[in-house]
């Protein structure tokens, strides 16, 4: 196999395959942290305030929330879209590296595909709750009802609706069908009976036999090739919510593809500022390296750039198109009574990732780690740019309106932020945080060295 | 398992710290003519299937069918719905809209491609909930690499017996076994 010895390994400290099983076994069931400790109490405060205030919202109805005639998407389609947006990094890490053959992404894919999942499902709470009647929520699938109707196919809305179960589901078979080997290693070495009995229990009774890896490695291949375009295709979909529709500001042909750079940029963003903390607060070091927040964060770059080009492009569009609406709509974002959050939407989202130029920046955890914050609040204001700020100035002068949001709405919020932290802090303390069985198929082709045999 | 473990039949295990090492050893006893019963790695060694002479999986094709089900059902449920069931006039646009169709049919084709897979792995390579591997060996999950050799009792002789052991030990085995019953590997 072809080794380079110019290249930094992938993983550091020359590790043996049973190094690598235990230090990833030993980041599990040691004593966590305080830093663990401290974490999972106040994202299960958080997830609490957020449980009552949903409670509130469905008890009283979405009058409790600072929507108005005229601007009746806010806070909670912000949300939605900025969660999906960041689930949107697993998948593209799992699926479209594994295809590109991208060795370093072993390290963080589990990470990466866990954060996926629960990101959807903070997603998949807005547009339910957003129904009011959350009991009802069923209505959205097609089923032969007493009602005698049908869904509207021809609804972005009907589309999200499949493309976001389907994701969720994929999603979540693929991070399970990559942890089964690990799940067998996790039954036959940790100590404990009833863990042994668990992790059996989930392995599905995997053993490592040579055509359930040749045939697990071709599933992966090909699941691979149906998640990749998948991935693409979600908030393809997400961004049809706005582009069929007849509002300037939205109807845009370039949503889909500048959607989708969105998505990977801020899911990228979200993936580093969680490995970087996940790295320290269980001695990883070894594993993520500097090598893997590189790649990163050129990809990152890469994003960036074509987001800060939709940007770009949308604002010559709207001056080219000679459309008095469309060239008031966009010149008001950025000098309406909205311009600071077009202003945080610009300097985080296109200047600031275009320091990544720079290896040194690109190459330090402390710089990425904040920059990756950055990113996640500029992308957050991009949708409440575009939601928001294309509402409120309706068609007509007298429907004009402002949107804040109100106590019950940041409630509902820092409630997903409660339930995507609590999930993976369980994740990483259950879970094995780094693939395994992956990263030893990896450990022999960077360095140029072989282990030695002793 | 229980039907192939027939009276004549024993099994030698054989284990190895590195993957290079079995692969070097499958060619080796495969030269010798000694059946190779199953290998176990703790992660895909690149060249096994082909070194084991592994038929190629036919999971592509299951992907494949369940894939097309999936289009085609998506597909002709939404028509059906659409122009003949409860066909809905919305400003004299056409029932049968093809392109807004494609969003769905495409989420449901990915969707049952991936049930018709995965449940074809489990199915093939036997793996459910609750199950116990038939082999039970600790390390090969971990860092060892495990080869199982299948042989003929009454055609093993001690002379071939030594012969064996010292070819296998000579491409970097550390541990052989002679095993009568794999239930006994515990």
């Amino acid at each position: 196999m072809y080794t380079s010895g110019l290249r930094e390994p992938l993983i550091k400290g020359n590790k043996s395959y049973k190094k690598v099983t235990s230090d990833i076994i030993g980041a599990m069931t040691g004593r966590p942290g305080n830093l663990w400790y401290i974490g999972i109490s106040v994202a299960v405060i958080a997830l609490l305030i957020g449980i009552i205030t949903m409670y509130y919202t469905v008890w009283q109805g979405i009058g409790t929330w600072g929507l108005n005639r005229t601007i009746g998407w806010g806070w909670a389609i912000t949300n939605f879209v900025w969660w999906i947006g960041i689930g949107h990094a697993g998948t593209f890490i799992s699926a479209i590296l594994l295809l590109f053959r991208q060795k370093w992404r072993t390290s963080i894919n589990r990470a990466a595909e866990a954060m996926t999942i629960f990101a959807v499902m903070c997603a998949g709470l807005f547009p339910l709750i957003h129904m009011g009647r959350v009991w009802l929520g069923f209505y959205i699938f097609p089923y032969p009802t007493g009602r005698e109707l049908w869904v509207n196919f021809n609804s972005p809305l009907l589309w999200d609706v499949f493309a976001i179960s389907t994701y969720l589901t994929v999603s979540l078979l693929f991070w399970y069908i990559g942890l089964i080997p690990d799940l067998g290693t996790l039954r036959d070495n940790l100590k404990s009976k009833l863990a042994k009995k668990i992790y059996g229990f989930f392995s599905f009774g995997w053993t490592g036999s040579a055509k359930d890896w040749v045939r697990y490695e071709t599933l992966c291949l090909i699941l691979a090739g149906l998640a990749a375009p998948l991935v693409l295709s979600v908030h393809s979909i997400v961004s049809m919510d706005f582009a069929t529709s007849v509002i300037p500001g939205w109807h845009s042909t370039i949503f889909p593809p500048y959607f989708v750079a969105g998505a990977i940029f801020s899911g990228f963003a979200m993936v580093l500022t969680l490995m970087i903390i996940t790295r320290k607060a269980l001695h990883l070091e070894d594993y993520i390296t500097k090598v893997h927040i590189e790649s990163m964060n050129k990809i990152i770059i890469a994003m960036g750039s074509i987001v800060g080009i939709a940007y770009i492009s949308e604002l010559f569009i709207a001056w080219y198109s000679g459309n008095e609406y469309e060239q008031y709509a966009f010149l008001n974002r950025a000098t309406g009574p909205y311009w600071w959050a077009y202003f945080i939407m610009m300097s985080c989202n296109v200047i600031s990732p275009q320091l990544l130029w720079f290896k040194k920046l690109r190459t330090s955890f402390v710089f990425t780690f904040i920059l990756s914050i950055f990113i996640n609040i500029g992308m957050w204001f991009e949708r409440f740019v575009i939601v928001v700020t294309s509402l409120h100035r309706d068609y007509l002068t007298s429907s004009w309106s402002m949107y804040y949001p109100t106590k019950i709405e940041v409630g509902i919020y820092l409630g997903t932020f409660g339930l995507f932290f609590t999930l993976f802090f369980l994740f990483i303390k259950y879970v094995p945080v780094i693939a395994i069985a992956e990263v030893k198929s990896v450990l022999k082709n960077f360095g140029g060295k072989k282990i030695e045999k002793h | 398992m229980k039907s192939t473990n027939k009276m004549k039949d024993s099994y030698i295990s054989v284990m190895f710290e590195d993957e290079n090492e079995l692969l070097d050893s499958i060619a080796a006893v495969q030269k010798d003519g000694i059946k190779i019963y199953d290998v176990y790695t703790p992660f895909h060694v690149h060249g096994l299937g082909e070194a084991l002479k592994i038929k190629p999986t036919r999971i592509p094709i299951v992907a494949f069918i369940s894939g097309a089900i999936g289009t085609i059902s998506a597909l002709l449920f939404q028509s059906w719905i659409s122009v003949l069931d409860w066909p809905i006039n919305i400003g004299g646009k056409p029932f049968f809209a093809l392109p807004s169709f494609i969003p769905v049919t495409f989420e449901i084709t990915v969707l049952f491609s991936a049930f018709g897979m995965i449940g074809a792995f489990f199915y093939k390579s036997k793996l459910f909930p609750g199950n116990k591997p038939k082999i039970h060996n600790d390390q090969i999950t971990n860092d060892c690499f495990l080869m199982l050799l299948e042989f003929n009792k009454t055609e093993m002789t001690e002379d071939k017996k030594i012969a064996l052991e010292k070819l296998l030990y000579k491409h970097g085995a550390f541990d052989i076994e002679f095993v009568e019953n794999l239930k006994d590997k515990e």
